[in-house]
């Protein structure tokens, strides 16, 4: 993949750097929050509840006193962890399962592709709900059903690619060297399917995101008092009219890292694109 | 010595319609084909398209299954060998280069498949250096420097690319080389490079070649025989020279007609 | 007499790598003639058959300088309307694929019908039923309401010869009209153009890459090279009495139907990388009678001695 080939695309360029800005900043915020925050984001001070922006606490504190700029930047590992981990969940049974589809054809391809049909009837917050309705709601299980519930668009995707892929003459050419199917899967047929991969997984972590944040701020998802934009916004909403930070931070670091990674989704897929086709 | 012998070849695919899928009728690719091949001879298969020889090609290649008729090599039929004994035998050079090697490997690693799985057929065993030899080995065989090993594909021209898959072929060691429309995707100041390098490795490897064109002028330059197939039957068959200078069916006489009087 | 095209000193420069498509080609077609250009990749003809309709994508294009005359006026510096009366009407077209050059979703006769609206004075069913027989196309009436994919890939190509000669051109440009088709199919097509051209005194611009398809169909061939042209003259002489190197020893190069040698006499090389050429002649590379002065300039299309109507650019050339 050569990045450097510029497409010289009008708009395109500067919101693509715009978003790679914005997911590095998440992504610097959430290494960097054990340092980076003023204070403990656990640490109540009944005394300043509910403060208003200031010089000590540049976002506020909450109504148990804590303060607002570090729990937004624990919150930022929480997403973070969750976009990651659940997306590399979806990529990697998504693959899996559009190779072995796309590939093998038959049977194979038609009941796979009959249980991602299935899947995709239902809503998937739906079955999020009824999931964590019976599990105990901690990261790891909100990270596993949220992989586990978004697999199949890639799925499709990748079955596509892997159909055009296939049939093209250096896959028969490598066959015809008796070469045997995992390196075929492997060596041949996979770096030319994911492009569009990387490109899905990449928008796919703002989805990510927001589910976790409305799991959160249904109280399904990272339970208080460990901060998670989610619960934050929920807790916030109680003082919307008194205390207008509790909800405007947490809202605006969800609402900017989506947008990040959409603008950063984008960008990616303008370049990979047209030149995986003509390459 | 007969290396290949084809008897009564028939391959029909079938088209399908409706949400079922059942069967509404069938498409005779391929009719009743039969030839011979003898060894280190080459022999062409003309025909247009349509006419049944890329579907003859791809059932040589062991990239399809015939319906009908059978496929002898040295007198054994060719269900006997599997998928490797028969890669060992038969490799198949296709006709645009730039779809047929792998763009993201390097041709070192392109080439080195090949070996390698040309030392497991062997049951030997080669050390890094010894592919390596092998490797520039078959590189200046096809014309290319030692260090073209370490570029992509991408870099090189159509000429040198089908160099390369020509290369990639001979690394399995085959004794039947199956070059579908070798230079027609090629300029036309490269082709003779490469009709000439085609009838060089011949030789030298005693290789049996069948040669899949369009191109009259090709076939005669590069082939012994040649077989003229047209709605998947044999047209006629017959040493070249003599087809072409007296042709006795439709289908041969259209295809001379197609050659421009330059060329005659 | 003037010439219905004048193409001088034509220079066209691709963003992409900052490559010169084609460098400083200036050739003539007359009224009703036609002009083979022939090359291989790289060799600039594509793109000056395209520049004649400004046709080349404007986003790809870094730098278009010289003069394009049709008639007399230059279609680089035409204004939009008149270059779009222009094309289809005039000049028309003809290229490589038909199937991408025809809308699928209209019928044949709604598309020949389009360009009767635009340049023929409005839609005109029996003039489209009289242009499908004109290019052979047997029951006119089926064809007229079919669909592009209902068509074999020579019909679909005769649909776009009807389309471009029925704004009645005086010049038809054909990219590469038969390269996509059957072998026994191209013949046909191409005798057509052949007929087309005659009864409708047409000027014809044939590009090709496979030179065995001008020798019989054009009054003149001009071969270029790496963005240059090389060689020009009538047909019959350049091919049985090529000047420059390259024509020579690509004509010796290929095979033919009676075979003389076991190898043939094949060219060294290959087309250059038009972002890497050599300095002087971009032929020098490969060519057997190099000598220095190859290399410091390149040389100049000149007249061929005792030929009026020729020309080659080589420094071995008196």
């Amino acid at each position: 993949m050569n990045f450097f080939r510029r497409r010289g695309r009008g708009a395109g360029r500067p919101m693509e750097t715009l978003g790679a800005a914005l997911v590095g900043g998440l992504v610097l915020a959430a290494i960097l929050a054990p340092w980076a925050a003023p204070a403990d984001p656990l640490r109540q001070d009944l005394t300043h509840r509910l403060e208003a922006p200031s010089a000590r606490h540049w976002m506020g504190t909450d109504d148990l006193g804590r303060d607002v700029v570090s729990r937004i930047l624990y919150g930022a590992r929480v997403s973070l962890t969750v976009g990651a981990l659940a997306v590399g969940l979806s990529v990697l049974l998504g693959t899996l399962v559009g190779l072995a589809g796309g590939y093998f054809g038959g049977w194979v391809d038609a009941v796979l592709m009959r249980l991602v049909d299935v899947l995709l009837c239902f809503p998937s917050i739906f079955l999020i709900l009824m999931v964590i309705a019976f599990l105990e709601p901690n990261i790891v299980h909100i990270m596993a059903i949220i992989g586990l519930t978004s697999w199949m668009g890639l799925a499709r995707l990748v079955r596509a690619e892997t159909l055009s892929v296939r049939d093209r003459d250096f896959v028969w050419a490598a066959r015809g060297l008796g070469l045997s199917t995992p390196r075929l899967l492997t060596v041949h047929i996979l770096p030319h399917v994911l492009s569009p991969v990387l490109v899905a997984a990449t928008l796919g972590v703002g989805g990510a995101v927001m589910t976790e944040s409305a799991l959160s701020f249904l109280g399904l998802g990272v339970q208080p008092p460990s901060p998670s934009w989610g619960n934050m916004l929920s807790a916030g909403k109680d003082y919307i009219h008194l205390a207008w930070w509790l909800t405007l931070f947490p809202g605006l670091a969800i609402f900017l890292t989506v947008l990040g990674f959409n603008l950063l989704g984008e960008g990616l897929r303008d370049r990979l694109d047209p030149r995986l086709s003509g390459q | 010595m007969t290396l290949l012998e084809v008897k009564s070849l028939s391959k029909t695919y079938a088209v399908e319609a409706g949400i079922f899928r059942r069967r509404v009728g069938a498409v005779k690719a391929l009719e009743g084909v039969s030839f011979s091949l003898e060894s280190g001879r080459s022999l062409g298969l003309v025909g247009e398209s349509g006419s049944g020889k890329t579907t003859l090609a791809r059932i040589l290649a062991g990239f399809l299954e015939a319906d009908g008729g059978s496929v002898l090599w040295e007198g054994r039929p060719r269900e006997s060998f599997s998928r490797n004994e028969w890669a060992s035998r038969v490799q198949m050079v296709f006709q645009d280069p730039t779809a047929s090697l792998n763009p993201k490997l390097r041709v070192r690693t392109l080439l080195d498949e090949a070996l390698g799985q040309r030392a497991r057929w062997d049951r030997t065993a080669l050390s890094g250096r010894e592919l390596k030899e092998r490797r520039i080995r078959l590189l200046n065989d096809v014309g290319l420097p030692p260090d073209a090993g370490e570029a992509y594909p991408h870099q090189f021209s159509g000429g040198q690319k089908q160099r390369i898959a020509i290369a990639r072929a001979l690394a399995a060691g085959p004794r039947l080389l199956l070059a579908d429309e070798p230079v027609s995707s090629l300029d036309l100041s490269v082709q003779a490079q490469i009709l000439n390098l085609l009838a060089d490795l011949r030789e030298k490897f005693n290789l049996a070649v069948i040669l899949i064109s369009h191109d009259l002028t090709v076939v005669r330059q590069l082939t012994d025989r040649v077989l003229v197939l047209a709605g998947g039957r044999s047209a006629e068959e017959g040493e070249t020279a003599r087809v072409l200078a007296a042709p006795q069916s439709p289908a041969t006489r259209n295809l001379l007609a197609a050659v421009p009087a330059l060329l005659r | 007499m003037t010439a219905l095209l004048e193409v001088r000193d034509l220079r066209v420069e691709y963003r992409r790598g900052n490559v010169a498509a084609v460098r400083g080609v200036s050739i003539d077609l007359a009224p009703g003639e036609s002009l083979g250009l022939a090359g291989e990749s790289g060799s600039g003809k594509s793109t000056l058959a395209l520049s004649v309709l400004r046709l080349l994508a404007p986003e790809a294009v870094r730098a278009v300088t010289g003069r394009i005359l049709f008639k007399g006026r230059d279609v680089l510096t035409l204004a939009d309307r008149e270059l779009r009366s222009l094309r289809g009407g005039a000049v028309a077209t003809v290229f490589q694929d038909p199937f991408s050059a025809l809308n699928p979703v209209l019928t044949v006769g709604e598309q020949i019908e389009e360009v009767l609206e635009l340049h023929a004075g409005g839609r005109n069913p029996a003039r489209v039923r009289d242009l499908l027989a004109r290019v052979r196309l047997p029951e006119p009436d089926r064809i007229y309401s079919s669909y592009p994919h209902q068509l074999s890939g020579g019909q679909r190509q005769r649909v776009c010869l009807a389309m471009a000669v029925a704004g009645g051109p005086e010049l038809l440009i054909a990219d590469e009209p038969t390269t996509a088709l059957d072998v026994t199919v191209q013949r046909e097509i191409l005798d057509l153009l052949d007929s087309l051209r005659r009864d409708l005194g047409m000027a014809l611009l044939l590009v090709t890459h496979n030179i065995g398809l001008l020798s019989e169909r054009t009054d003149r061939l001009g071969i270029m090279y790496a963005g240059e042209l090389v060689e020009v003259g009538p047909t019959r002489t350049v091919l049985s009495d090529p000047r420059h190197p390259y024509t020579q020893g690509l004509l010796k190069s290929l095979p033919r139907l009676t075979k003389t040698a076991d190898r043939l006499p094949a060219l060294p090389g290959q087309p250059p990388d038009l972002g890497r050429l050599p300095a002087g002649c971009p032929f020098r590379p490969r060519c057997p009678g190099a000598f220095d002065r190859c290399e410091k300039e390149s040389p100049v299309l000149r007249p061929v001695q005792g030929a009026a109507d020729r020309a080659a650019a080589c420094h071995l050339l008196p």
